[in-house]
């Protein structure tokens, strides 16, 4: 089986203004893959009962001409459609997007080293689907030193320069890191039995604050195209070293349409709301 | 001193970091906002909130990791929860952002040791307890979690069995809770519960369990998506072992396991500690712990909010416990003795014991059986020691003297300090124990050699206090660039007009640095006339008064919660809560408040025209039953202004927000006096944000001068720096004992015969007294035994040698004039509590009566009776006494004393035994005083003086005298005993003074209930018996009684023997009578709900499903509401029968849900 990253077309070296960022481009002619196997990783991620994903997987695959039955259907549907939504009650353009370009974020930086390296630990996926909180959180381990990513994720739409919305994010960090690092550091420094990782997840709200080497951050945007300087202004928003910074461009062309296959392969898997 | 803004305290938290604010600007955003809380000019900056999380970062640090110093860490969980707390009144957040902020600001106040403040915060926000739909799984966590950590128990119990209902559902759905999005928080619901059963019941299988589950909880695989409820998980598992620490369960030995149970099911319900109290029960190397039944002697001098009356009350229920005999509890009113007697009984009734007021003077009202808390006044104890001290001595184990600094009360002070210090003495090698309270209890070297009986004091003084406290100077300041003129016209001369600004300065921490807030509109005007010499002065008529100037200040402070001002006098509280209330609309919910101040006082009476607006004075001139009101009114959020006097920072427990000091004193003909002091001052701080109820109190003080620094001074004062001086120990008594001790040079007899002051008087009193008391209770008494007595006493401690050689004298010349005197007459004298000369006088009177006293006395009606007692010129006799401070009235205001209107007391008097009301006596007796406002306030004050104190005291004596040479002479009768609780009551009959012994605060009610009880036909029954045959609404229709009036009722009415709190949560069924609207077949699960379209207190209807079997009755309804309200589930079942039961039983749910 391939992964996502293995049918997008990444390069990983190229910097503005010494800011380094991944450039990921989406070729139309693979659309419908990359949007079944996107809707695949999600559904692993948020389909927890293995009979329930089967399932799912079933029908995605056209498989089980069986239709779920209506336990199963709202188990999906509350498990799995959060920001997709059901063909009777689609979600937002603006969430599903949204939703969409986070997790083709989550699964390149997943698979693909850049900066300092394949990161160790990627905690994506917002804190509650009620909470604007921080978009994810990457942690990289280099010999002995730990360090970490503080991420937003964005898709861009508009018609402006897709550099407002890399902006935006960035203003977003900025108000949102402390209290996302102080959220997931007192649960994580809770689990470990690894006194080194303890002591690293305990002092990530002060390496923010310090702007400690160990501290960064990255911003991902998914968008139509992209033409002009996309991460040029981020350092100017963190005063911190450029290479202290990361960024994730990716291009994909029809991005709506592109979302709209991911949702309709998630419905796919749902039996009865087959699109097809 | 302040903590809030403290710059050592925001250093040592947050320290400096490239991204943060550094602790000089935090604590100067923290100021603005604070400020800008203040005159509503709020502009949050998100720094603030970075600054907060980051300090939560550090403060729960894993402590082995040691990456902070512990110190640090609990100063970032105070610095973090003030940035919280306020982050929390900004309106934009969303519902997530308002419960994250609750619940962070939550965990930050219990880990900084300010444990109250985790329960206010729920008062500001709504839970629902029962939704209806599950929701998000962050919410469900954050819900639970809060509520744990206020420790709203009845709010918590409904909403995890709904919660759990609802994820059993979920459980069904996705074939397991785990597979589904609600994984974690349905952990964080099961540990939650097991948390709650722990801190309720003490099992510590709970407490491990609850660990457990929220443990297990963090780690569950795929729960990312639900990061909220981890934070949540783990925020509870870090503060779980904390909490345990300060369970009361931990904190209390094994042994006193009845009273864990008093205070964690009792109510209010105390599940935690806070700080000061667990470390002072703990003890330490110096000093053992207090519930240690070694120790005899205990000082705790605590401001108010600290917890002193939660720890006394812990103390008592040790102490009862580990049965060491009963407990005479002791506070200076009425009022505070009720509001001590009320707190207490409802915990006391968790352990199946009763309570017993005893406070009337020259009344015993017999104690029953099962009462083993008795709570009197100073005065009362005084008069029961002098009259039994063996009784008194055999009937209690502990003594709990609270207000203790009222010792150095100029009037009250000496007869607390006389008894205290008998009492010292005489238990200073037996088993009895001392619990002396105090907010401003000063010099502590004084008091603790005072009350030291050669084995130690434990004494533990604290200005520990939960809610923070910001202290305002509010200033006015000409605003002299928007000054207009008007030009003169004719022969009227210029003039400038000025707005006034109103200007806050708030301090910002130690040490004298303030930030200045400046209201936006002017709170009014200065007026200038110019002068034909060109000078300017102020034109006082156009100008706005200082009062006026406060209105805006008062206005604005009450939009932030409950205000409390405080006058220096009582024309001026009155004055002032007029020119509030004339711009206030009128309050529907305060209409039947209204009428009944109108029926009370009167139509035109000052309160009974504003107190529609929810504005309300409060001072001594107001009859007892209608301050009752105004507080109970103010404890129910009715009335959220209220101007008082001294009298009320002095005397009940009220919550405000804010306190504005308007005043300090006063100007005379003689000079400035000071009317709010260092002690009154301390307890008018204590009551700016009460802990449990407000994270922060706000303390103004109005100052007329321009600002300064310095003006911030009288706030630093603490308990500490106030000396407590007894009353025997100042210039003053000396040189009366002085004068005394001359003339008994001259005549032995002088001693009972000349009166040269009240001090001397009260000191020769107490000699006498303690001469008695040690005759009755030692083998052998000498001088020298007296004067170990006197030198028992604080005075002792406080004086020099020859202020200890002056007291020693006069000793020796009291004791000699004792021993002289015949045994019966020592005896009597010593009883009675009076000065010597006024002892002499009474027998007087007494002989007389006695000579005059026919068996026919006994069939007399109360007022008959009284006037038969008292006439012969026996009540003059009784008002000249010089213990009587009050004889006549005066046509106006500022008349001189010698110009008294004629008043015939007897008819006053026995009016007011008839039960007319304030308003009928006024304009019956005191038409001669012009000025409405002052005849009620000389017509008040004097009952209170007269009728309820003096006259009482004094007829008490004399009908017990009288009533000894009765008996003496095989009479065959007596005279009756209740006359002098009548006269203290104001009321007519026995069923109206069996009222108002019971509690019932309004002679109204009372004489009203007992005139139509008499109208019926002759019945057996007591009055309880036929009051509780009854309904509320009977009462309410029948009597007109307002809610107060019908609270009073049903705590009057309610079953003595009926022992359901203490049954069922022993875990026993209990059933009790209800009364039947359809007759049952079967025994049925039940429920309980508040009678529909009841005003409060709603009576309990019991229903079957949804419909309504019957009602609970009125002698049961206290019960019931305490057991509900402690908010364990319970099991309700009715069962038929004649009459049909309602059956009470802990829930049989699983313990852990």
């Amino acid at each position: 089986m391939f992964a996502l990253s293995d049918l997008l077309t990444i390069a990983v070296d190229a910097t503005e203004n010494g800011i380094p960022y991944l450039h990921a481009s989406l070729d139309l002619d693979r659309y419908d893959d990359v949007a079944q196997l996107l809707a695949e990783t999600i559904a692993v991620r948020r389909i927890r009962n293995r009979r329930l994903l089967r399932v799912w997987r079933d029908h995605a695959l056209g498989g089980d001409d069986n239709p779920i039955d209506a336990r199963d259907e709202r188990v999906l549907q509350e498990s799995l459609l959060e920001n997709v939504g059901t063909p009777d009650a689609p979600a937002s353009d603006e969430h599903l997007h949204g939703f969409v370009a986070e997790s083709l974020w989550l699964e390149i930086v997943e698979h693909v080293p850049m900066g300092p390296g394949t990161p160790v630990r990627v905690e994506g996926h917002d804190w509650s689907s009620t909470d604007p909180g921080g978009d994810g959180l990457t942690i990289y381990r280099q010999a002995e030193d730990l360090s970490f990513r503080l991420w937003e994720s964005k898709y861009h739409g508009a018609d402006t320069p897709v550099r407002d919305s890399v902006n935006l994010a960035c203003r977003q960090i900025n108000e949102r890191a402390l209290k996302y690092l102080a959220r997931f550091s007192l649960v994580e420094q809770q689990i470990t039995d690894d006194r080194v990782l303890a002591l690293f997840y305990s002092r990530l709200p002060e390496l923010w604050a310090n702007r400690d080497p160990a501290a960064g951050v990255g911003i991902a945007v998914s968008a139509a195209d992209a033409d002009g300087s996309v991460f040029d202004r981020v350092s100017n928003y963190f005063e911190l070293d450029a290479a202290q910074h990361q960024g994730h461009l990716s291009v994909t062309g029809d991005f709506p349409g592109f979302a709209s296959k991911v949702k309709e392969s998630l419905w796919s898997g749902c039996g009865s709301w087959n699109a097809h | 001193m302040e903590r809030a803004l403290n710059l050592d305290l925001l250093t040592g938290a947050l320290g400096y970091h490239a991204r943060l604010p550094s602790p000089t600007e935090l604590q100067g955003l923290l100021s603005r906002i604070e400020v800008g809380l203040f005159t509503r000019q709020v502009e949050f900056d998100p720094a603030l909130l970075d600054v907060g999380w980051y300090l939560q970062s550090v403060a729960v640090a894993r402590t082995d990791l040691q990456i902070y110093e512990p110190t640090r860490q609990r100063q970032a969980h105070q610095v973090s929860g003030h940035i919280f707390d306020v982050a929390l009144r900004s309106e934009s957040l969303s519902e997530l952002e308002r419960l994250q902020y609750t619940f962070a600001a939550q965990i930050a106040y219990l880990g900084g040791g300010l444990t109250p403040n985790a329960g206010a915060l729920l008062r500001r926000m709504a839970i629902d307890v029962e939704p209806e739909q599950l929701g998000d799984p962050g919410v469900v966590s954050l819900e639970v979690g809060i509520l744990l950590l206020a420790l709203d128990r009845p709010g918590l119990y409904p909403l995890l069995r709904r919660r759990a209902t609802q994820l059993a559902d979920v459980g069904v759905t996705f074939g397991s809770v785990t597979d589904s999005p609600w994984a974690v928080a349905e952990a964080v619901v099961r540990g939650v519960r097991a948390l709650l059963e722990f801190m309720t019941y003490g099992r510590s299988a709970s407490l491990a369990r609850g660990q457990q589950i929220l443990s297990a909880a963090l780690a569950i695989d795929g729960a990312d998506g639900d990061l909220e409820s981890r934070w949540v998980a783990a925020h509870l598992l870090r503060t779980s072992d904390g909490l345990a620490q300060g369970a009361v369960w931990t904190a209390l030995p094994p042994d006193a396991a009845n009273a864990a149970r008093a205070m964690t099911l009792g109510e209010p319900p105390v599940l935690q500690l806070w700080p000061p109290q667990l470390s002072f029960l703990a003890g330490d190397a110096e000093q053992p712990s207090p519930m240690d039944p070694a120790v005899r002697r205990v000082v705790l001098s605590f401001p108010t909010s600290a917890g002193k009356s939660l720890l006394a009350q812990l103390l008592v229920t040790v102490h009862l416990s580990n049965g060491q005999g009963d407990v005479c509890v002791v506070a200076p009113t009425h009022s505070l003795c009720r509001e001590l007697g009320f707190a207490l009984q409802r915990r006391l009734r968790t352990l199946g014991l009763q309570l017993h007021q005893d406070s009337l003077l020259g009344f015993d009202v017999p104690r029953p059986a099962a009462a083993r808390v008795v709570i009197m006044t100073p005065e009362k104890l005084a008069g029961r020691l002098r009259s039994d001290p063996a009784g008194v001595l055999a009937d209690f184990g502990m003594f709990v003297i609270d207000e203790a600094h009222l010792v150095a009360d100029s009037e009250r002070g000496w007869r607390l300090e006389e008894t205290l210090s008998l009492l010292h003495e005489l238990t200073r090698a037996t088993h009895h124990r001392l619990l002396i309270l105090s907010a401003a209890l000063g010099s502590q070297a004084h008091v603790m050699a005072w009350l030291d009986p050669g084995s130690g004091v434990i004494a533990r003084h604290e200005d520990w206090r939960g809610p923070r406290r910001l202290s305002v100077v509010y200033t006015t300041a000409p605003d002299w660039p928007s000054a207009g003129d008007e030009p003169a016209i004719g022969a009227r001369l210029p003039r400038r007009v000025v707005p006034l600004s109103g200007v806050v300065h708030l301090r910002t921490g130690i040490g004298n640095t303030s930030v200045r807030g400046q209201f936006h509109d002017p709170v009014g005007t200065l007026v200038l006339r110019q002068q034909r010499a060109g000078n300017w002065t102020r034109d006082a008529e156009r100008s706005s008064t200082q009062r006026r100037q406060l209105v805006p200040l008062i206005e604005h402070v009450s939009t932030a919660g409950s205000v409390l001002i405080v006058e220096a006098t009582k024309t001026e509280a009155q004055r002032l809560a007029e020119e509030l209330a004339a711009t206030r609309p009128e309050d529907p919910n305060l209409f039947a408040l209204t009428d009944l101040v109108r029926a009370r006082l009167g139509d035109e009476h000052p309160l009974a025209r504003i107190i529609s607006t929810g504005i309300a004075f409060h001072h001594a001139a107001l009859p007892v039953d209608i301050q009752s009101e105004i507080e109970d009114a103010v404890r129910a959020g009715r009335i959220r202004t209220l101007v008082s006097t001294s009298t009320l920072i002095e005397g009940v427990n009220l919550p405000f927000k804010s306190v504005i000091v308007a005043q300090r004193g006063y100007r005379d003909a003689e000079g400035y006096v000071e009317v709010i002091d260092g002690a009154r001052l301390l307890n008018a701080v204590g009551r700016a944000g009460r802990a449990g109820r407000e994270t922060e109190g706000w303390l103004i003080l109005v100052e007329q001068d321009a600002f300064s620094d310095t003006m911030f001074e009288p706030l630093d004062r603490t308990g500490r720096d106030l000396e407590m001086r007894s009353t025997m120990a100042t210039d003053a008594a000396l040189e009366q004992l002085a004068l005394l001790e001359a003339a008994a040079r001259e005549s032995e007899d002088a001693i009972f015969q000349t009166s040269v002051g009240a001090e001397a008087d009260a000191f020769v009193s107490f000699i006498w007294f303690a001469a008695q008391a040690l005759t009755e209770l030692r083998d052998e008494v000498t001088e020298e035994t007296v004067l170990a007595a006197v030198r028992s006493t604080l005075a002792w401690q406080q004086l020099d040698a020859a202020g200890r050689q002056r007291l020693s004298e006069v000793t020796s010349r009291a004791y000699g004039a004792f021993v002289l005197r015949p045994d019966e007459q020592r005896r009597r004298w010593a009883r009675s509590g009076m000065s010597l000369p006024s002892a002499a006088s009474i027998e007087t009177a007494a002989a007389e009566l006695l000579a005059a006293a026919t068996e026919e006395v006994e069939s007399l009606t109360l007022p008959m009776a009284i006037a038969w007692i008292l006439g012969e010129g026996r009540l003059q006799t009784l008002l000249s006494l010089p213990e009587n401070h009050r004889t006549g009235f005066k046509p106006r205001r500022n008349a001189p004393r010698t110009e008294a209107i004629p008043v015939d007391v007897m008819t006053l008097l026995i009016d007011w035994v008839s039960g007319a009301e304030l308003q009928t006596l006024g304009e019956t007796h005191l038409m001669a005083v012009a000025h409405e406002d002052y005849r009620y306030e000389q017509l008040a004050e004097f009952i209170a003086s007269v009728f309820e104190h003096s006259l009482p005291w004094a007829l008490g004596i004399i009908v017990a005298w009288v009533n000894e040479a009765l008996d003496g002479q095989d009479s065959g009768f007596r005279l009756p005993e209740d006359l002098s609780a009548a006269v203290h009551f104001g009321v007519a009959s026995r069923d109206a003074l069996t009222l108002m012994i019971g509690g019932v605060r309004s002679r109204r009610l009372a004489n009203r209930v007992a005139a139509i009880r008499a109208q019926q036909p002759a019945d057996a029954r007591g009055i309880r018996d036929w009051l509780s045959s009854q309904s509320v609404a009977a009462w309410r229709g029948d009597f007109e009684a307002s809610p107060t009036e019908i609270a009073d009722l049903l705590a009057f009415a309610r079953d003595p023997n009926v022992q359901l709190v203490d049954r069922v949560l022993q875990g026993e069924d209990y059933a009790l009578p209800y009364v039947p609207r359809i007759q049952l077949l079967f025994e049925s699960p039940a429920s309980l709900r508040r009678e529909d379209g009841q005003p409060a207190p709603a009576p309990f209807a019991i229903l079957v499903g949804d419909e309504v079997v019957g009602t609970v009755s009125v002698e049961n309804h206290d019960d019931i509401e305490l057991l509900t309200g402690i908010g364990i589930p319970l099991d309700i079942s009715v069962r038929p029968g004649i009459p049909p039961n309602v059956v009470f039983r802990i829930s049989a749910e699983a313990p852990d849900g």
